[in-house]
């Protein structure tokens, strides 16, 4: 895949917290339609705490991992003259969008654009 | 990243604890290690570039026991005195100089013991040593080796017999007969003679970082292991050196010091597996997780994640090189507290969202679009030469090439929606027609005024494929577009564009462009300025893209519409 869709999210304030980056991301995947969320430690260089929210499929019987976030190493903000927490997060959207159609090739959506698929499947 | 197998036996007997499947699944996980596979005798976890210490079975079975609650707080590791030593000559430094060593005794190798000592060396070789590059290391029969050992450099044509031979060849050969040397040779390529360690005997033991010698090697049997570490890296050294050693006392060794003497007369002494100590900011925990931790919490919860406390300081193991930072304390707090126990909630931050203005007129164009009945598909902003230039009848012109690129089929940035839609309509060729299809998005142009070199262009192209179909319907449908596209009302009202008559004024001028039909192609000028094209394609573009049925499109300049 040359490209995919990205979804980037950053939040800064002062008062936010590991909790508030849970919420933002358990409330996204809620309203795409995923119930079953969990949030497992990962690890990406820039941030500390770092997590891999993961949605539960309830056919497949497993976990499924939907991107990356946390909340940036203050080595990272401190140089930008930010002295807040900021939260962040980079989701894919094939995923979920896959999981929603049950598509089994990621391709279908770019290298195809089969119209009468397009058609019938519908808006997301 | 790293993908570990352990033997699952072996790594409940280390944890001391018959797990269940939900153990791994559910609980184990937890610890920041994604389950791969699971089955009765094997489990894979992919093992994060911080957490090398869980490459180790035994360093795995150690963070599990803390997090089960099996077996919690600082582990102890006792280094003894020895009068082991190993000198390096002064030609390695800066070249391959950072070499640290230790000696396990009284070892008890299992079948499956040795394997996951294997797979361990490799692990560590491949990610912190970066294949051997940074970091490689070796390890040997202390019973069959002579001390002082010497790390030096030698001859090409010395001749020895590695690991897996039976008979003698030279350093040189290493690189196209050994296994090891095929993978690993090159990176000996500019050195005039080869980096190996000879023991007190003159023995070669092995070529650094290659192979080690047949007479030295480690099998079943082996009771006692000398381990070399060696590479460009001091820090990564060392992490190695501590990851390996304590793995071994974990199965029960005894762990001596080996002493390097540096030409420098530096003595290094290692390896050193005392806690290193970082201060324990509560409040800065607690704030950031949102808890309410006492010390005493706070305490069990990181003794949970294996780690000691003295006071207000935590001791931290030697294989734990991660810790930098107080922040990196706090995620282990939040990973030992458990990530599941964390109640998610959307924050009280009082602001109200506007949508960017960008986003809101191209949700304009494609509401209007789309009422015109078109169907919106999306394409790769990556293309190729042949699609943008030769197929449409373009000339050449200067555009954002990809470096190196991967296939033909992605080699620059577009410069037009028309190649991307064309290339859908040919893809539909057994499809329903009429058919009548959108994209809005972005196209890429060289500007030497711009910070990178080239600008974004957003664009929008749309047209109509069918056998009977004209100029005269999509100028129609450029026409309503304008006049819709001028409007001021509705929920999009806070977008600002210019007046509704300098769209519906807008003009056609006849043009001579290839790409259209001679006479059926027209520039799209709004106030005097071209913002698009519209036209009926050529045959002989249609039949490059192999469209058997007539294409009519306008491409719209969308930046110039603001």
């Amino acid at each position: 895949m040359p490209e995919f869709t990205q979804i980037d999210g950053i939040v800064a304030d002062e008062n936010v917290t590991f909790k508030d980056l849970l919420g933002y991301l358990k409330e996204f995947f809620y309203r795409l339609g995923f119930e079953k969320i969990r949030f497992r430690p990962a690890y990406f260089p820039y941030t500390e705490m770092s997590t891999e929210p993961e949605v539960y499929l309830e056919e497949r019987g497993e976990w499924l991992e939907m991107g990356g976030s946390g909340i940036f190493r203050p080595e990272v903000t401190e140089p930008l003259g930010i002295d807040v927490p900021v939260l962040a997060w980079g989701l894919s959207l094939e995923r979920p969008i896959m999981l929603k159609l049950g598509l089994k090739d990621i391709r279908s959506f770019y290298y195809f654009n089969n119209l009468k698929w397009l058609r019938e499947v519908g808006i997301f | 990243m790293a993908l570990v197998t352990f033997n699952r036996k072996d790594l409940e007997k280390l944890i001391g604890k018959k797990l269940s499947d939900s153990d791994y699944t559910d609980r184990l996980v937890m610890l920041g290690v994604p389950l791969e596979r699971i089955t009765e005798e094997e489990v894979d976890f992919e093992v994060f570039p911080n957490r090398s210490d869980l490459l180790s079975v035994e360093g795995f079975a150690r963070a599990a026991q803390g997090f089960l609650g099996i077996k919690t707080g600082l582990p102890q590791f006792e280094v003894k005195k020895s009068n082991f030593s190993v000198s390096v000559d002064k030609r390695l430094i800066g070249l391959r100089g950072c070499a640290a060593f230790a000696v396990a005794k009284d070892l008890k190798f299992t079948d499956e013991s040795i394997a996951a000592f294997m797979q361990l060396q490799d692990k560590l070789a491949t990610t912190i040593g970066r294949k051997r590059k940074k970091v490689g290391l070796g390890t040997y029969d202390l019973d069959e080796l002579r001390f002082p050992i010497n790390y030096t450099v030698a001859p090409k044509s010395t001749k020895f017999v590695p690991l897996g031979f039976t008979e003698q060849i030279s350093l040189e050969e290493i690189k196209n007969k050994h296994p090891k040397g095929k993978d690993f040779g090159e990176m000996l390529e500019n050195w005039i003679e080869y980096p190996v360690y000879i023991d007190a005997k003159k023995r070669i033991m092995g070529i650094v970082p290659l192979t080690g010698a047949e007479f030295a090697k480690i099998t079943s049997k082996t009771r006692n292991i000398f381990i070399e570490v060696t590479g460009t890296e001091w820090k990564a050294v060392m992490e190695i050196l501590n990851i390996v050693t304590t793995a071994l006392a974990d199965r029960g060794a005894r762990i001596f010091e080996v002493k390097t003497f540096y030409p420098t007369k530096k003595v290094i002494h290692a390896p050193d597996l005392r806690a290193r100590r970082m201060k324990l900011d509560l409040n800065y925990t607690n704030e950031l997780l949102d808890l309410d931790l006492k010390p005493k919490e706070a305490k069990e919860i990181l003794e949970k994640m294996r780690f000691g406390m003295l006071g207000n300081d935590v001791l931290i193991p030697a294989y734990r090189t991660d810790i930098m930072h107080p922040i990196d304390l706090v995620e282990d707090i939040a990973i030992g507290h458990g990530y599941e126990k964390f109640e998610p909630h959307v924050p009280k931050i009082a602001t109200i969202a506007n949508p960017l203005e960008k986003e809101e007129y191209s949700n304009r164009i494609r509401e209007i679009t789309l009422g015109l009945g078109f169907q919106e598909v999306v394409t790769f902003i990556l293309s190729n030469e042949l699609n943008e230039f030769e197929k449409i009848k373009k000339e050449r012109v200067e555009h954002v090439e990809i470096l190196n690129p991967k296939t033909v089929d992605y080699t620059m940035a577009r410069l037009s929606l028309i190649p991307s839609l064309l290339n859908v309509f040919a893809q539909n060729q057994s499809n329903e027609f009429p058919q009548k299809i959108f994209e809005l998005g972005q196209t890429v142009k060289v500007d030497k005024n711009a910070e990178t070199g080239a600008i974004n262009v957003l664009k929008l192209c749309a047209g109509i494929s069918d056998s009977k179909i004209g100029f005269t319907e999509m100028k129609s449908n450029l026409e309503t577009f304008f006049r819709n596209f001028g409007k001021q009302h509705g929920s999009l009202a806070s977008v600002r564009v210019k007046e509704q008559s300098s769209f519906t004024n807008f003009e056609l001028n006849e043009i001579d462009d290839e790409t259209f039909i001679g006479g059926r192609a027209a520039q799209i000028l709004v106030g005097g300025k071209i913002i698009g094209v519209i036209g009926e394609i050529h045959p002989e573009v249609l039949n490059n893209f192999k469209i058997d049925y007539p294409v009519v499109l306008f491409e719209l300049n969308i930046e110039k519409l603001k």
